[in-house]
């Protein structure tokens, strides 16, 4: 099935919709190197079967009560090595969509979408081809809990849940869709100053003293994201470490 | 400069006829020869001095050498190979998912525009192209291991 949406310039032009799908991420990357999918192509599935969160790990999705989708973009205009900008983007958009929806959502670095509580609402993958012009392509891949009520494990929430009614999936997505694009064009524009501080003041536990782990246990404060997208922690004696994901947690 | 426009620059210059190429400005002085042996140019000296940077805004190239080359192994010309660099921090993986084969190995042609490998930087995931074809000399990382910006990946003998 194929629809259009019609309150964007460029994004969901062209989407395909999937009763069930493995993963939309898989689906766009192929029709994308099959030269099916241009920039704007949406590929949005009722039920993600076999849905990736960090290699490997999987994404548990009821059919119909989430959003899973994923959309195409070739942001040539990047540097490979600015490429964090897209996942900050792409997440301030997704919070200034829910934010209609319900109050408390925070980002949890690097790419989550989480209720100030901690609890889980979503999360985001992106898988880039690169070559030596730059970012050819971006597969961007989103899944939302939105009606979902049960979980087979701790840690997710969704809309539905924090909110205690049940919402219409097609009208947030589009609302979804036409935030992701305004964000695209700013991050176009270069205007990504902005961003990054606005990206900052709704990361979770932003300049707050909680515990982590890096290998010791310690106590230390989210102070910043560097330009690639390192996690800035100040320790209690002041010095300032970066890390890469999986170099430190959270406990 | 940005890595990209520097990588620019070395591509223009290296389809054109020049051997050699200097530019200095206030910002920075580049210097790129051409061999003979080898297609791809070569940068001998990159910023001298760098612009000034702020960490928020400057993912300018990573002005400190890159880790070097291992060493040639013993009595083989290495010179007219060509090394498939990364083109950003990361994490180094040679398969697609962790229980599928890897997208190269050694002995296997590649054309320029394959995937031969993907960085994994703060959860982005980056399949990243061959600019080269020919043969895999050698992998010089292990799967799942950090890997610098400009870190060469791949051995490549151009005429494999």
């Amino acid at each position: 099935m194929y629809k259009i949406l019609a309150n964007t310039i460029f994004l969901g032009k062209d989407i395909i919709c999937l009763p069930e799908c493995h993963s939309t991420n898989d689906f766009a990357v192929d029709l994308y190197k099959r030269k099916e999918a241009k920039e704007g192509t949406i590929i949005y599935t009722d039920h993600q079967t076999g849905g990736r969160g960090q290699r490997g790990t999987e994404w548990h999705s009821q059919a119909g009560k989430n959003l899973t989708f994923s959309l195409v973009l070739t942001p040539l205009f990047m540097d490979a090595t600015e490429q964090f900008d897209l996942n900050i983007a792409i997440s301030l958009a997704i919070k200034d969509a829910l934010d209609d929806y319900c109050s408390g959502v925070r980002l949890k670095w690097p790419n989550d979408i989480v209720h100030e509580t901690g609890y889980k609402l979503g999360g985001i993958l992106i898988e880039n081809s690169i070559s030596n012009k730059g970012i050819e392509s971006a597969v961007v891949g989103i899944g939302l809990n939105v009606n979902q009520r049960d979980f087979d494990f701790e840690g997710p929430t969704s809309v539905a849940k924090l909110t205690g009614s049940e919402w219409d999936l097609w009208e947030l997505f589009k609302v979804l869709i036409s935030r992701i694009e305004q964000y695209y064009i700013r991050l176009k524009k270069q205007d990504v100053g902005a961003m990054r501080r606005r990206y900052l003041h709704h990361l979770l536990d932003h300049e707050k003293w909680r515990m982590f782990d890096d290998g010791k246990v310690f106590e230390g404060k989210i102070t910043g994201v560097t330009a690639q997208g390192k996690l800035m922690v100040e320790h209690r004696n002041k010095e300032v470490k970066h890390y890469a994901f999986k170099e430190v947690k959270f406990l | 400069m940005k890595a990209k426009e520097i990588q620019e620059l070395i591509d223009f210059i290296s389809n054109s006829g020049l051997a050699e190429v200097k530019i200095e400005t206030d910002e920075f002085k580049l210097s790129i020869k051409k061999n003979a042996e080898v297609p791809a140019a070569k940068v001998t000296e990159v910023i001298t001095a760098a612009p000034q940077q702020t960490q928020s805004n400057t993912p300018a190239p990573n002005p400190s050498p890159a880790p070097s080359t291992p060493p040639a192994s013993k009595g083989e010309d290495q010179s007219k190979y060509i090394e498939v660099k990364s083109p950003m921090i990361g994490t180094f993986y040679r398969t697609p998912s962790p229980d599928t084969d890897a997208f190269v190995n050694v002995g296997d042609t590649i054309s320029a525009g394959q995937t031969v490998c993907i960085i994994e930087a703060m959860k982005l995931f980056n399949e990243i192209e061959s600019e080269i074809s020919g043969k895999v000399v050698k992998i010089l990382v292990d799967n799942a291991t950090p890997v610098e910006y400009d870190q060469p990946l791949f051995l490549v003998d151009p005429e494999g």
